[in-house]
């Protein structure tokens, strides 16, 4: 772990920046009473707005505007926030202020668009501000996690996916092991399970035989994953075959299909209102499917993969929304949850391949360093948050004088922080979501509202 | 906001995955809800910490939401039902003190589902508003002292402590079971050698003066009679009066629940644990001061201790030997807890809420079965009260005189069973009462095999007022156990349930010893009677 840079708490001021969103924000936040009001805040050194910060020239502004007024954190005020990256953090980091100091309140979707009472919403807003300041303040600046990632990839089923997947990744000039369990690959030109071919688009997939030739291509057409150990860059497969068993070591995963005993499993949950729909319209593809979920033996391998059981968990999501996630190098296609659009299997399992090149030919990938932190001088060593982790990711080590205490294994950590509340302690922190940070946050909110 | 209207300030927790899907599905929707509900984004609903709730209560929150993905579908796979599970308990405890259930709220939605979470909260927000705010008493900002005045009231306690008579023998040294487990330790005496030269700043921000367990073991050797402990007890509040405040324990979710007490007057919800076959009554000359069993019971609902059931106990043994006492929805914590972390100011609004219910209660002998309760009462409401006019007693000395009375009788038995008992500092140590628990256990029909450290010099369970807890905690703990399993008695009895608590939470983990070594149920010493008693 680098050495942490550490605030000094007199250093510790806030500049916030205000996005109007094109007046999707503005037209429905009363901008200048919120600063009126943030401005009295002694920690905050400046209040500033433009019209829309994410466009070239709101750029441009903050970064000139942070040269002027220099502060330690920055809390920006504009649409949901993502994981950390933004092309506004990023901007900010040039300049010499940590991302991880950065925090952004949703004005739009939790306040303009869902509160027609522009006095009401305002002061919402400036609550929530409020809160974020005294929660950014107690934020150390931090370094993103970087881990090693393995030249080989996984790609599990052999569909019309997986087999474009898998070709685009040989061809990248990377190991590739396709896994499919028996019976499902019965004709020699592969499973083609999705329906007709995007041959409009002369994208066929190739046939197993084509595909099995190809250098750097090793076939598992009749196995089934026994385990998948490990974390983000480094993967330790074991696979079931007719002959045995076999392991090897993977840097990314391709889910595109469920074995059909598990695929079988499906469910279309019924047509109760607000289940259905995912909302994400208008891009003529077939939308996620709220309707359809993991069985129980597919959410086994998702678990096996630190992945979400939820229903949210494929590469239409990861990639709409949570950028930073795609860095992880594991992706769960929409195909392997019942896909009936061939077009889009097969334009997820090119993109999911594409990313998965990309973390390879880096060698390396970062993840945002939201974990588990052991304060060991508290900690007394009794192991209630290794019992309820869910990835193995915590074990108690020796110290010296025969001191034992937690100790987290970054690779392992999700970040759930269900540890932090096992311990009775307070000896296990969650990076970015202390509960010095979150009672911050509510007081904030709460000073705000009755003072 | 609409004059006149109450309008309460609700914050919801929303896990960063179907809930805050759902948000932004509710945003884009346009769904709209009041703009009362603040939004904290968590990882997930089980990583919210249960002290963010009572804190937020306690602060000014009339509400709280928990929004998380759907049953089942938890993205780390289990963290909304530990969620779930945690909320039924912190809604005990909120029933506890007085405030409606109804105030905490789980919402579990599906990641698409903004109409159906809009809707959700517009509800809550309803409900909330007809339950009227969260009384918040005084929010007083503790305000800070200048250091010039806390160095007169250290010269103040060096007098009043006679810590000035030090000689540095080393007596209380020998005894301190600190410094076996982390040398460094700068045991009281220490402390008070600091004070004399004068070094008042360095004093107050030791971290070691909330390391020391208070259990008095110094005091009672001590040949000039120097109170170490209330020295401690003392400067630990001109800290906390200059901004120190000790790494509490469950990060403050106990100390925060004493705040509600002692800052409101709410109508507590604490009897519940009455059997229906006992008798209570409200125009008894004997009070029985119950303690905090039940919240403790809410806040460690994991552990599954079950320690209403002492109080449930105690009553029983009380009605076998005829006697009836009152037990009051009124009753507060004593605030033991929040003096020894340096809280004084609640302390004392406790101490007042306490006196003056009992005083109403027309109450002649009040009965303890919490070590803390006693002593508090016993010796620092005298402090601050002067003498009070009703009799104290630990629930063992009234036993032993309903006992010698006649009133109280337990079956003889023919084989006596083996027994070890721990002397909580408080009961044993501070308030000296060591033969009168003995004395009934073994009228019981039990044989008392003494520890190695035992009566006045009985070993602590590692921990006081719930701060800073640490591995040398743990150790003491175990070492503890160890010398309870080596008596080769059968039960480890205990009158204090914290001590309870402290003890089997050292062994409820992994620990890094043989469990053979330390493997011996702990019970409380009303338990381990009323099981004794005659079958009716």
């Amino acid at each position: 772990m680098p050495e942490e840079k550490h605030i000094e708490d007199d250093c510790r001021t806030v500049a916030v920046y205000l996005c109007g969103c094109k007046g999707e924000i503005s037209d429905r936040i009363d901008f200048e009473a919120i600063a009126k009001r943030i401005s009295l805040l002694p920690d905050t050194k400046v209040v500033l707005s433009h019209d829309a910060l994410c466009s070239g020239e709101g750029r441009a502004f903050v970064k000139e505007k942070i040269g002027e007024n220099a502060t330690s954190h920055v809390v920006i005020g504009a649409c949901p926030p993502g994981w950390l990256e933004t092309p506004l953090t990023q901007d900010l980091g040039d300049v010499g202020v940590n991302k991880y100091l950065v925090d952004q309140v949703d004005l739009r979707e939790q306040c303009a668009w869902v509160h027609s009472n522009v006095e009401e919403a305002s002061a919402k807003a400036t609550a929530l501000i409020r809160g974020a300041i005294q929660r950014a303040l107690k934020q150390e600046p931090l370094e993103d996690m970087t881990f090693a990632v393995q030249g080989a990839a996984l790609v599990v089923g052999a569909g019309d996916a997986g087999l474009i997947a898998a070709q685009r990744i040989a061809a990248s000039g990377f190991k590739v092991y396709l896994v499919d369990v028996p019976g499902r690959v019965t004709s020699d030109d592969g499973a083609h399970d999705i329906g007709k071919a995007d041959s409009e688009r002369c994208r066929a997939p190739p046939s197993i035989e084509t595909l099995g030739s190809t250098e750097g291509v090793k076939l598992f057409l009749t196995s089934e994953i026994e385990s998948i150990d490990g974390g983000v860059g480094r993967w330790n497969v074991a696979v079931r075959t007719q002959e045995g068993k076999e392991e090897f070591d993977v840097g990314t995963i391709l889910i595109t299909a469920l074995p059909p005993s598990q695929a079988s499993d499906l469910v279309r949950a019924s047509a109760e209102p607000g289940r259905s729909g995912s909302g994400e319209a208008g891009d003529g593809s077939t939308m996620s499917t709220p309707g359809k979920k993991p069985s129980e033996d597919a959410k086994g391998i998702l678990r096996m993969l630190h992945i979400g059981r939820g229903e949210d968990m494929t590469v239409r999501h990861l990639l709409s929304r949570r950028l930073p996630d795609l860095n992880r190098g594991v992706f769960v296609l929409e195909s392997s949850v019942g896909l009936e659009n061939a077009i889009s299997a097969i334009d997820d399992a090119t993109s999911a391949a594409d990313i998965s090149i990309d973390i390879m030919r880096r060698k390396t990938t970062s993840i945002p360093r939201i974990i588990a932190r052991v304060e060991e001088y508290r900690c007394r060593g009794c192991g209630k948050c290794a019992d309820v982790c869910e990835y193995d990711a915590v074990t108690l080590v020796e110290r010296e004088g025969g001191i034992r205490v937690a100790h987290i294994d970054e690779l392992r950590c999700e970040g759930c922080g269900l540890c932090r509340v096992a311990c009775c302690n307070g000896s296990m922190a969650l990076l970015g979501y202390t509960t010095t940070q979150l009672l911050a946050n509510m007081m904030g909110i709460i000073e705000e509202m009755s003072p | 906001m609409s004059e006149g209207r109450f309008e309460p300030t609700i914050i919801a927790f929303a896990c960063a995955w179907s809930a805050s899907s759902a948000l932004l599905e509710a945003g884009k929707g346009k769904h709209e809800y009041p703009a009362n509900v603040k939004v904290l984004k968590v990882m997930c609903s089980g990583s919210i910490d249960p002290a963010l709730f009572v804190q937020g209560f306690e602060n000014g929150v009339d509400g709280i939401a928990v929004i998380g993905c759907p049953q089942n579908e938890c993205h780390y796979g289990t963290g909304n039902t530990i969620a779930e599970d945690r909320l039924a308990h912190m809604k005990h405890l909120l029933e506890l003190l007085g405030l409606d259930s109804r105030r905490i709220s789980s919402l579990w939605v599906a990641s698409s589902d903004g109409q159906g979470l809009a809707n959700a909260l517009c509800g809550f927000v309803d409900d909330i508003r007809e339950l009227g705010p969260v009384p918040r008493g005084n929010r007083e900002k503790e305000e800070k002292v200048a250091v010039e005045e806390v160095k007169d009231e250290i010269k103040f306690l060096i007098e009043e402590t006679k810590a000035y008579k030090c000689v540095e023998c080393g007596k209380c040294t020998v005894v301190c079971p600190i410094p076996r487990f982390e040398p460094e330790f700068a045991m009281p005496r220490i402390v008070v050698l600091r004070s004399l030269e004068g070094l008042t700043e360095h004093l107050v921000d030791d971290k070691d003066i909330w390391t020391c367990t208070t259990c008095g073991l110094c005091n009672s050797l001590c040949p000039f009679k120097v109170d170490y402990c209330g020295f401690i007890q003392g400067l630990r509040i001109q800290a906390r009066s200059l901004g120190h405040q000790p790494v509490c324990s469950h990060r403050g979710l106990i100390h925060s629940s004493m705040r509600i007490m002692a800052k409101t007057d709410l109508k507590q919800n604490r009897l519940q644990w009455i059997p229906p076959e006992c008798k209570v009554s409200e125009s008894s000359k004997i009070l029985y001061f119950t303690g905090c069993l039940s919240h403790f019971d809410a806040i460690f609902s994991d552990r599954k201790l079950g320690l209403s059931n002492i109080s449930a106990a105690t009553l029983r043994i009380m009605n076998s030997a005829g006697v009836v006492p009152n037990v009051s929805t009124q009753e507060r914590c004593c605030g033991h807890d929040l003096l020894w972390t340096g809280d004084e100011g609640n302390f004392l609004k406790l101490m007042d809420k306490n006196l003056s219910f009992i005083r109403q209660s027309g109450a002649e002998k009040v009965v303890f079965s919490c070590p803390e309760c006693y002593r508090t009462f016993a010796v620092d409401y005298q402090e601050f009260e002067g003498d009070l006019e009703f009799d104290l007693l630990h629930m063992s000395e009234y036993l032993g005189q309903l006992m010698d009375e006649g009133k109280l009788t337990f079956p003889k038995r023919e084989t006596t069973i083996p027994v070890t008992y721990h002397d909580s500092c408080r009961l044993g140590i501070h308030m000296e009462v060591i033969d009168a628990p003995r004395r009934l256990l073994e009228a019981a029909g039990m044989n008392i095999l003494e520890m190695e450290n035992t009566k006045n010099r009985s070993y602590c369970c590692g921990n006081c007022a719930w701060t800073n807890c640490s591995s040398t905690t743990m150790k003491i703990q175990l070492e503890r156990m160890k010398q309870a399993k080596s008596t080769g008695a059968s039960y480890l009895l205990t009158s204090d349930p914290k001590c309870q608590i402290h003890l089997s939470c050292a062994t409820s983990g992994d620990i890094p010893i043989e469990k053979d070594l330390v493997d011996i149920p702990v019970k409380d010493i009303a338990i381990a009677l009323a099981e004794l008693l005659p079958k009716t």
